[in-house]
This record gives C-alpha cells, sequence and structure tokens, in this order.
C-alpha cells in the first residue's frame, strides 16, 4: 500500500531570504505530484526538506499520519533521484544499484536478486559491470532511478531527473517514467521548472513561486482556471495572452475593452468583476482563431508571423493599435503571414483577473 | 608520456616536399631532448659512477667520466655496516609512520572543515591557522621541539621523530585535500545520506575511495619530504634514533671524505622513494590533475 505524504506549513529561511514561505502540500498514496515553477521559487528546498537533506525552519513532514521531521532520510523511507544522477563514481552499476541494500545489511543473495530485477525493469542488465563514467546520459539517469526503485520506499523523490537529457530523449523518458510510477503505484513528488513536464507527467501540480504555493490541482485544471497572472503565464505553451483592460457596458451589456478587443462578458463573469474599472484578460491562444467559435466577439488584426508547429501554428497577430496578441490555427486553415481580416474569440474561455491583486474573478 | 606528447604535436607530414622540414623540427625536438635528459640524468650517473668507483680514482687531475673498473667495496661498506643498516632502518619506519598518520588524520580533518559548519566562524579561524602553520618556515619550530621533546625524555627516540614529523605535515594534508573535499560534489553525498549512511558510512564507503587517488598523492608528498627530512632528524636524535640524511650528511668529516660509501648510501637511500613512486604512479598521474579535469 502506498503511503501519504503530507508537507505541514513548512518555511524555510537562510537568513533573511525566505526560500519557503509557510507551504502545505497533501500527497494522496500513488499520487504523482510536481512541484513546478521559475528557479529560485524554493521547489528544489522544499524537496530537500522532504528528503530530510534540510531541516524546516518551521513546520512539520507527516508520513502516513505519523511526523516525521525528527527522522532521517532512512527512517522517514525516502528514496531520491537527483538532478546529476549522483552516481557513486567508483562502484559499478551493480554495486550502485546494490548500494541502498547494502547499508541496510540486506544478505548478499537477495541483494543479487533485486539488483538484477532492477535492471530489468530499467532494461539495463547489459551494463551491470560498466562504472558510471562508462555510460550514456539517459543509461545514468536509468541507473539513478533503478537505485531509487530498488527497495521499498514510501515516497519517492524525482530532482528534475530530465533536465540532463537532449531533448528528443526528454520526451521519450517522460512517458516512460510516467509509465514506470503509475505502474509501481508509488507515492511520487517531481519537480521541475518546466511547464511542460508537469502537465504532462502528474496527477496533480503544484505551481511555486517567491517560496509561496501559487495554486495546486489536476493539470487540465489549473491550465483551464489559472488562480492568478502568474500561474496564467507560467502554464501553458505558446503563453496566455494577458491584456490590461477597461470594464465598460455597451449600451446596458456589461463588456470589457482591451486595445482593439471589446468583448461582451457572460453575466457570470460580469457578476465576478463586480465594481472594478482596470481588469486583467486573459486569453489562451487556442481560443483565438480566424473562424468563428459558437460564442465568439471579433476583433481586426493582421497576421505578422507564422510558428509552425506541423499540426499547428501559432499566429502571431497585430491589432490596428500595435498591439500583439497570440492565436492557434489547425494545419490545413489556409491563412499565412501577411494576411488581415476578422479575429474570433472564444467569449466562453475568457477569464478575467484582478489588476492589483492578479488573482482570478 | 613526453614520447605522446611529441607524436601529437608532430604535423601530418603526408606530401613529400613536407619530410624535410619535419625532419629537421624532429631533429631540434630531439636535441633539446637530449640536452635536457643530460642536465637531469647526469647528476644521477655520477653519483652511480661514483658508488662503484675504486678510493685512488677519486682526486685525479681531469676527473675521470667513465672507467671500466669498478668496485662494489663501497657498497659493502656502507650497507655492511650495522650502523647504516639501523639508520635505513629507523628512516624506514619514521617515514612510513608518520606520513600513515599524517595522511589520515588530515584527511580527516579536511572532511570535517569542508563539510561541517562549525559555530562563530571557527571554520575560518581554523583554516587561517593551518594556513598560518604551513607558513611557519620549519627552521623557527626546531628548538621548540627540542625543548618539548627534552621535557618529554623523547630526544633520541623514533616516537620524537614521528610526532614532530606528522606535526609539520599534518597542515599540508589538511590544505590539500580541503581543496579536494571542496570539489567533491556534494550530491554524491547527498545521494548516499538518503541511501540511509551515517557520517562515518558516507565516509569510509563513498569519499574514502573517492579521494584514493589524491590521498596517494598527498601521501607521496609527505613521504619524500619525510625521508629526506634533515633537520630535524639533527636537532632531535643524536645516536639511536638518526635517520640516513643525517647519516649521509655526516661522511663530510673532520678528516676524511668517504664519497664512495656517502654515494652509495644516498642511492640506497633513493631507491625506496622511487619504488613509491612507481607503485603509485597509476594514482599520481590521476591525481596530478585532480583539480582539472573532473570525473
Amino acid at each position: 500500500m502506498a503511503s501519504t505524504l503530507r508537507l505541514e506549513r513548512i518555511t524555510k529561511r537562510f537568513g533573511d531570504f525566505v526560500a519557503v514561505d509557510d507551504v502545505t502540500v497533501d500527497i494522496a498514496p500513488g499520487e504523482f505530484t510536481t512541484l513546478v515553477g521559475p528557479s529560485g521559487c524554493g521547489k528544489t528546498t522544499l524537496l530537500n526538506i522532504a528528503a530530510a537533506l534540510e531541516r524546516p525552519s518551521t513546520g512539520s513532514i507527516v508520513i502516513d499520519g505519523r511526523d516525521m521531521t525528527e527522522f532521517n532520510a532512512r527512517e522517514r523511507g525516502i528514496a531520491m533521484v537527483f538532478q546529476s544522477y549522483a552516481l557513486y563514481p567508483h562502484l559499478t552499476v551493480r554495486q550502485n544499484l546494490g548500494f541502498p541494500l547494502r547499508v541496510q545489511k540486506v544478505p548478499k543473495a537477495e541483494i543479487a536478486r533485486r539488483v538484477n530485477e532492477a535492471a530489468d525493469l530499467m532494461e539495463i542488465g547489459h551494463l551491470l559491470n560498466r562504472k558510471p563514467r562508462e555510460l550514456s546520459g539517459g543509461q545514468r539517469q536509468r541507473v539513478a532511478i533503478g537505485r531509487a526503485v530498488i527497495r521499498p520506499s514510501t515516497v519517492c523523490l524525482l530532482d528534475e531527473p530530465l533536465s540532463n537529457l537532449d531533448a528528443a530523449l526528454r520526451v521519450r523518458v517522460r512517458a516512460e517514467l510516467k509509465l514506470l510510477f503509475a505502474r509501481m503505484g508509488t507515492t511520487t513528488m517531481f519537480v521541475t521548472h518546466d511547464q511542460s513536464e508537469a502537465m504532462t507527467m502528474s496527477d496533480r501540480v503544484v505551481v511555486l513561486k517567491d517560496g509561496k504555493v501559487q495554486q495546486q490541482g489536476a493539470p487540465l485544471e489549473v491550465y483551464r482556471n489559472p488562480a492568478n497572472v502568474f500561474v496564467a503565464s507560467f502554464i501553458g505553451s505558446p503563453q496566455m495572452n494577458l491584456l490590461p483592460g477597461q470594464l465598460a457596458s455597451d449600451d446596458g451589456r456589461p463588456a470589457v475593452k482591451a486595445g482593439a478587443l471589446d468583448l461582451g462578458l457572460s453575466a457570470g463573469l460580469a457578476a465576478a468583476a463586480g465594481a472594478r474599472s482596470e481588469i486583467i484578460l486573459g486569453i489562451r491562444a487556442e481560443d483565438i482563431a480566424t473562424t468563428p467559435f459558437a460564442n465568439s466577439s471579433k476583433f481586426s488584426a493582421r497576421i505578422e508571423l507564422v510558428e509552425h508547429l506541423g499540426n499547428s501554428a501559432i499566429m502571431h497577430y497585430r491589432t490596428a493599435d500595435g498591439g500583439r496578441i497570440l492565436g492557434m490555427e489547425m494545419r490545413d486553415s489556409g491563412v499565412g503571414t501577411g494576411w488581415s481580416g476578422d479575429v474570433h474569440v472564444n467569449l466562453d474561455a475568457v477569464k478575467l483577473f484582478d489588476s492589483k491583486t492578479t488573482a482570478a474573478l | 608520456m613526453t614520447d605522446l606528447a611529441l607524436m601529437s604535436l608532430r604535423p601530418a607530414a603526408s606530401r613529400a616536399g613536407f619530410r624535410w622540414r619535419s625532419l629537421v623540427g624532429q631533429a631540434w625536438r630531439y636535441g633539446c631532448l637530449v640536452v635536457l635528459l643530460a642536465v637531469i640524468v647526469f647528476p644521477i650517473y655520477w653519483l652511480v659512477l661514483n658508488s662503484l668507483k675504486h678510493q685512488r680514482d677519486f682526486f685525479t687531475g681531469p676527473p675521470i667520466y667513465f672507467t671500466t673498473d669498478l668496485t662494489l667495496s663501497h657498497w659493502q661498506e656502507a650497507l655492511g655496516n650495522p650502523l647504516n643498516q639501523k639508520y635505513l632502518l629507523n628512516t624506514a619506519i619514521v617515514t612510513a609512520v608518520s606520513t600513515v598518520l599524517a595522511t589520515l588524520a588530515g584527511t580527516l580533518c579536511a572532511y570535517v572543515l569542508a563539510r561541517i559548519r562549525l559555530p562563530f566562524r571557527l571554520n575560518r579561524v581554523l583554516l587561517i591557522s593551518i594556513l598560518i602553520a604551513r607558513l611557519f618556515p620549519p627552521v623557527s619550530l626546531a628548538i621548540p621541539y627540542y625543548l618539548l621533546m627534552r621535557q618529554l625524555g623523547l630526544l633520541d627516540t623514533l616516537p620524537a621523530l614521528v610526532i614532530a614529523y606528522t606535526g609539520l605535515a599534518l597542515p599540508f594534508v589538511t590544505w590539500l585535500m580541503l581543496t579536494f573535499f571542496q570539489d567533491l560534489p556534494r550530491e554524491i553525498e547527498r545521494a548516499a545520506m538518503v541511501d540511509g549512511c551515517t557520517m562515518f558510512q558516507r565516509f569510509r564507503w563513498i569519499v574514502l575511495p573517492m579521494s584514493l587517488s589524491s590521498m596517494m598523492v598527498t601521501a607521496i608528498f609527505v613521504f619524500m619530504g619525510v625521508w629526506n627530512e634533515l633537520l630535524y632528524s639533527l636537532t632531535l636524535t643524536s645516536l639511536s634514533a638518526k635517520t640516513i640524511p643525517v647519516a649521509i650528511a655526516s661522511f663530510v668529516g673532520d678528516n676524511a671524505l668517504a664519497w664512495g660509501q656517502m654515494s652509495a648510501l644516498s642511492i640506497a637511500s633513493f631507491v625506496p622513494i622511487l619504488l613509491m613512486a612507481l607503485t603509485v604512479q597509476r594514482y599520481l598521474v590521476r591525481g596530478i590533475t585532480f583539480g582539472a579535469v573532473k570525473g
């Protein structure tokens, strides 16, 4: 049975600098949770605290309902994969894999059996007698993961394990890793600065910035309903269009004006916006297109640049007043650079953010 | 090593027109090497020759640079002398014990200094004291050591030398190993912590094997320093704990200069260093580059 991990009101200060600020994260048994945020957001510090490599200034680490703050990594039953893999350079792959068991004084025969098991799982059976320096980046990473999964652990921590791989390998390993952890059912906490890894791999993402949790939830939920402007801009590629605008009313109907855009608001959004006049408007690129949506509004613009992704393309629109807006078209839309005309906005997908607190409305 | 370097420097002379130029270039390079080699090798040759010459051949008008009329008598006298045997043994014991002690203790000191943050900026204080101790001219400590050993009743004993040499070598070892440990990636030790190692297990199973080559290099330097040490041996010993450098120096007597025996004993005393350097050569080459090349 997989374990639960609860980081309860963790704060970590280094001198005057607050690296982690009152963070609470709850991870359900077998859940794959990702801490994501720009560098310096405190995600690695949080991971190190979970791994007992650092002590929190305040707060507690609870595993399976037991307060484990004062216990070390071994007592907490933590396994960890490091960013640099941190393989023991003087030991062979076989000895690297077996090391955690050797420390726990597991009998030799048992170690040999489990090393072979882990090697089969990670498909590194043919590398067992090599030293880490004789392995490629992808192979080293497999060994590092093998070393983490060889012993039963309560929680597995992964510190940017994909960041040292080249782009093609990263996408492949991403899927393999996700499958592996889904099959093992281990509770996992994963740290990355790459929002696409967070989106593709996680059951749940925790978005961090400046040591504070910005939002946590299922990847699609966070994508669809970002809690604030930061999350909206950080999650999703291309970035969400974020335009400062004013609330107005067109003949009594609530509307928002942002540059060339003049959008009617749904009753729900209008109510949420309340009496504000300044607002930040958020629209995803896929909700801006040259063809109309079921419930859409339009503005006129020219296509300045097209970024082809193969199956789709990112359109860089320039409006009459000089504003820039990103849209998305499917492969066969037939529009290209220099095109100008009406561009449609999906009114059902418009988000509003408070211009001061940047929180979603 | 030198040959390899030369080969990689040699231009690719595939066309016939270049052959002459590369030949001249090679002659020039080998010429330089020969001169350099002569400067280095000649003193050794001279030492070997002197240890084998007859006594009468030492003081001839132009010195004898080459002769086939050789004798082993100096060797027999020098090595057959039970006193010299004792001095050789003394030197070996003192060197071995103080090298092992200084390397082990210094490595442990360095590891702790590199990994543990002591309160009240003690790390800095300790580091600077080590540096100062290292910069102190050994001669200024010889007299204090003499007085200390007299108080302890250790004068003219091997422990006196072992204590002095270990003390002198400790700052050197600590400083060298400290820079090594500071360069050692910490994630590997963190991995060991997560894998359940205590601090000692971490040191014993992970850090020690990884630092073996730099420890060997450090040990070699200590070994050579102690083996050749004259000043402290001269100050702290008189008869029974004398070491070989003192014995060699004392051949320059008031009324006789035993060139032959002196040369024989000199060679006998550098053979162990040569052997040691050859056995740890593998580590030496790796260790010298340990700061420059990672992994």
